[in-house]
């Protein structure tokens, strides 16, 4: 087969194996070399992120056998794919404690169908919003309620740490409704279907998740009935990263811009889009939205 | 005219214990103005030529101050600046040592500038007094402070229109702080009752508007259209409100 004499075959061999072996210890070291002289790439001032979410709210951010879905959750796996960083697993959240959870360093970033307001912004950093939608009405089938004068002498039902309680408690005076705060969703979708209470109210986006979880109860969201002003969802952060509060807001920008965003809303809340024709003009924020609401210390102009 | 006479300071004491007093008049004069007996040397070579200017200047600078309006301080730092360099300027010409010929021409210059800076100050104020800004703030309120989208509000000055135009500037902020921020989303519109020229649309918190009071008699009046995001609840309060011309 070849023309070289077998001692001279011998020669050779060794100094391949000797490459070889060099090679990989070259490679060994250099693997070593990276990975003590390149610092872990971090993000908020941590190397691995962890991300507090509801597990409560289908359509938005829901967990069945430890498999998550949602609006949210796609939001969540896109800012992975964007973001040079390590994430841990997602920790739940209730309503009432995603502020208290970021301050307290037990989460890094929340991603909870967070309403931006002026006073939560005093005390966390906001990207966003990611999604706009209004307060509205769960109510269960054969209910006749098509506004909100129907809803008059009705018990209505919220629950705690939300942004719903204080337009329900103005509906109080004007519509003469008995609102009703109990400790989660869940408790309220419970007291609706067993009939204690009339209606359900809080944002629309989460009302339509639960009525298409719900359709064989006969839910459904009474449609073009609202209170209270626009709620924006945001991504909540500590204060005091600005650099990295800006880099998600970039991303955010050219996020909703695209039609990824649409088909995570359609497949995400498909009540949502399926009722509401013109849903991308009333639930997808503008650019200048976003820019007037992202990583700001003060809520003045 | 010390010849005959040196000075001896211990001379204008009496009593048991003037030595010690006028040690301790020395003693505070020198801290405070130098050494009592070069300062009276100094003054005695002051030409009567240096006092005119100095009070005319200083009379010049006292009526300007006593005649200051009220108003905006920044509309002031240039009539104070010309006083104080004024009086700055006559000061240091008093008691400049007289000398050789070249130093008697600055010395004119320093009383001439000092003069010019004195009057220009004067008439500056005067100019202020007629024609500055006067900040009605104070004297403005606005009616109801909470408005919705769509509200309509009642701007009073009360004050006359003393000027011929008036700048306004609203702040407007979130009311339900808990569960809303409107802000981004907020504008007003605003107009003189009566004069339709007047509007101005689109207007953001803390943005200055201007409105042309010609011919405007009594308590100044302007009518406010908040837009805002349908139940979005803000609450408006006046930050600045001057007149001017």
């Amino acid at each position: 087969m070849s023309d070289i004499p077998e001692s001279w075959r011998s020669t050779v061999r060794v100094p391949k194996r000797l490459i070889g072996t060099a090679t990989a210890v070259a490679t060994l070291v250099s693997l070593a070399a990276c990975s003590t002289d390149d610092p872990e790439p971090t993000f908020l001032g941590v190397n691995r992120v962890t991300v507090a979410m509801h597990n409560d709210l289908p359509g938005l951010s829901y967990s069945a056998n430890y498999d998550r879905s949602g609006l949210d959750f796609l939001l969540l796996q896109h800012i992975e794919q964007e973001l040079d960083v390590a994430f841990s697993e997602p920790v739940d959240v209730s309503s009432g404690d995603r502020v208290t959870q970021l301050l307290g360093k037990k989460a890094d970033m929340t991603i909870a169908s967070f309403s931006i307001t002026a006073e939560r912004m005093d005390e966390v950093d906001f990207v966003g919003p990611y999604l706009t939608t209004r307060q509205g009405f769960l109510v269960a089938s054969g209910t006749e309620v098509e506004t909100l004068a129907d809803l008059r002498g009705t018990s209505i039902c919220t629950w705690e740490g939300t942004t719903s309680q204080e337009a329900l408690d103005d509906i109080k005076d004007t519509v003469g409704a008995d609102p009703v705060t109990l400790d989660d969703a869940s408790d309220c979708i419970d007291e609706l279907v067993a009939g204690r209470v009339q209606a359900v109210s809080t944002d629309q986006a989460i009302l339509y998740g639960f009525a298409r979880q719900h359709e064989k109860d006969g839910l459904r969201v009474v449609p073009d009935v609202t209170i209270g002003a626009p709620q924006h969802y945001g991504i909540g952060l500590r204060k005091g990263h600005k650099e990295d509060c800006r880099r998600l807001e970039a991303w955010l920008k050219k996020h909703v811009g695209t039609s990824t965003w649409i088909r995570d809303v359609e497949t995400s809340l498909p009540a949502l889009t399926e009722e509401n024709r013109g849903w991308i003009s009333s639930h997808k924020p503008s650019t200048a939205a976003i820019e007037a609401r992202s990583c700001r210390d003060t809520t003045s102009p | 005219m010390t010849g005959e006479h040196p000075v001896d300071s211990r001379a204008s004491t009496s009593g048991d214990q003037s030595p010690a007093i006028g040690f301790v008049s020395k003693l505070f004069l020198s801290v405070f103005v130098g050494d009592v007996v070069e300062f009276a040397d100094k003054a005695k070579r002051w030409g009567g030529w240096n006092w005119p200017p100095f009070l005319l200047v200083l009379s010049l600078g006292s009526i300007a101050l006593i005649t200051a309006p009220d108003g905006p301080l920044h509309q002031f730092v240039w009539v104070y600046a010309a006083i104080g360099a004024a009086v700055a300027l006559a000061l240091a010409r008093l008691i400049a040592p007289s000398g050789e010929r070249r130093a008697r021409r600055w010395r004119v210059l320093m009383s001439a500038t000092a003069v010019i800076c004195a009057v220009a100050g004067t008439i500056g104020m005067d100019h202020i007094a007629e024609h500055g800004e006067i900040d009605v703030t104070g004297r403005t309120r606005i009616a109801p402070d909470t408005a919705t989208n769509g509200s309509r509000l009642r701007l009073v000055v009360d004050s006359p229109a003393d000027r011929s135009r008036l700048r306004l500037t609203l702040t407007i902020r979130d009311a339900a702080r808990g569960s809303q921020f409107c802000g981004p989303e907020t504008t007003y519109t605003a107009e003189l009752p009566g004069n339709a020229n007047t509007r101005v649309e689109g207007v953001r918190s803390g943005e200055a508007v201007e409105f042309p009071l010609g011919g405007l008699e009594g308590e100044i009046e302007a009518r406010i259209t908040l837009l805002t995001d349908e139940g979005c609840r803000m609450s408006l309060s006046v930050a600045d409100v001057v007149l001017h011309d």
